[in-house]
């Protein structure tokens, strides 16, 4: 055999264990199944209200006692998964005992903020000293009566009545008394 | 890696793994009132005796008798009501004082205190002793509180006192001819008391 036949005759041999490869192939028989479409996500905590985003409960000058601003604001649970909520002031109120601010919850159905429509109350968290409301989400009111979880939809409205207390001590008020700039916080926790 | 990195690195991955599980706990969301505020107005009363008494009688005889103006000034931002009233110490001598108070104004430029030169009182006659006359009795009947006081210028028709405004009283003291007021003293102090309406 000459040199050139004995690789043809090599080449022949890889060429038909190639075929008997591919029929091997395609002799064999595959089936697969899956189980599809499995995913992971979380829950969600949100909460919204009613007054447009900026708009403040009561901003009153030139008060006297007997004077008192009355509001209200629809709190509304959004989120997925179940929370407490709790409400809380910010820091730094001033007046000391001049104010008084009294918290109802309730219900409400008719009216646009900061009015009242048909509020109609059914627990009250709060009736005291402006200066002694809670400061932080530890100490805040609960949400709910008996800091009952919120579920998605929930609504609750808060009346805030803040008036002025009656002060007769000569010359207590020749000077303006201001509560300061203060706001008013919802905070949702999961729970 | 010297001592110091790997301690920092440790204490890195310490915080992340704190800041991880504060993070992790719980979700939060929240809304918010804004800006909240409320101001009080003001009541303030002030009058121009710079601390000084106006009136006195010493080792008085029947008949004698002083006057003094005292001008009162309202500066509250609030409107208010006044009364006077004022408390009575001694050993008697106010069951024979006559006392006359009369509101009114100074038709020029005030007199220094306690002058009444150019004082001109209130047309009004409100309690049927005389124009702008708003008090006249006895020492002794005069109120001691404020509960009790005279109302500015007469109960039936209070005044609302407003920022600015001021008024002139004109108050008498005269000794009544009475044997029994002999050997007693008096000390009176005259309040204006404002309250918001």
């Amino acid at each position: 055999m000459t040199r050139i036949r004995k690789v043809s005759l090599t080449l022949l041999i890889v060429g038909l264990l190639a075929i008997v490869a591919a029929v091997g192939a395609f002799s064999s028989f595959s089936q697969t199944t899956s189980n599809t479409s499995n995913s992971f996500a979380t829950g969600s905590v949100s909460i919204g209200d009613n007054d447009g985003g900026s708009a403040a409960l009561y901003a009153a000058a030139g008060q006297k006692p007997g004077d008192s601003v009355v509001s209200c604001i629809r709190v509304t649970y959004t989120g997925s998964l179940a929370s407490g909520v709790k409400l809380y002031a910010s820091s730094g109120i001033t007046g000391g005992t001049t104010f008084n601010l009294k918290v109802e919850r309730g219900t409400q159905t008719t009216g646009s903020f900061p009015g009242c429509g048909d509020f109609t109350p059914t627990s009250t968290p709060y009736d005291g000293a402006l200066t002694a409301f809670p400061t932080s989400y530890a100490a805040g009111l609960d949400g709910k009566a008996g800091a009952a979880a919120w579920t998605t939809n929930d609504v609750v409205a808060y009346r805030f009545t803040i008036s002025v207390n009656d002060d007769s001590t000569a010359g207590a008020h020749t000077a303006a008394v201001s509560t300061g700039s203060h706001d008013f916080t919802w905070e949702a926790r999961n729970s | 890696m010297s001592r110091r990195s790997v301690l920092t690195v440790v204490a890195i991955a310490l915080a992340c793994v704190l800041a991880g599980a504060q993070t992790w706990a719980a979700y939060d969301a929240t809304t918010a009132s804004r800006a909240n505020s409320v101001t009080t107005g003001t009541v303030a009363l002030a009058d121009n005796d710079s601390g000084n008494a106006m009136l006195s009688l010493s080792s008085a005889l029947p008949g004698a008798t002083d006057t003094a103006c005292i001008t009162v000034t309202y500066t509250g931002s609030l409107a208010s009501t006044v009364r006077l009233h004022g408390t009575t110490t001694g050993s008697g001598l106010d069951a024979y004082l006559d006392l006359k108070i009369t509101r009114g104004s100074f038709s020029g430029a005030p007199p220094a205190f306690d002058s009444c030169a150019t004082f001109s009182p209130d047309a009004t006659d409100y309690v049927g002793s005389g124009s702008g006359v708003v008090y006249n009795g006895t020492l002794q009947a005069f109120p001691d509180d404020y509960a009790a006081g005279r109302v500015d210028p007469l109960p039936a028709g209070p005044e609302a006192w407003t920022s600015g405004e001021s008024h002139v009283y004109k108050v008498q003291v005269t000794l009544r001819n009475n044997a029994s007021a002999a050997g007693k003293a008096a000390t009176q102090t005259f309040t204006w008391e404002a309250r918001n309406t």
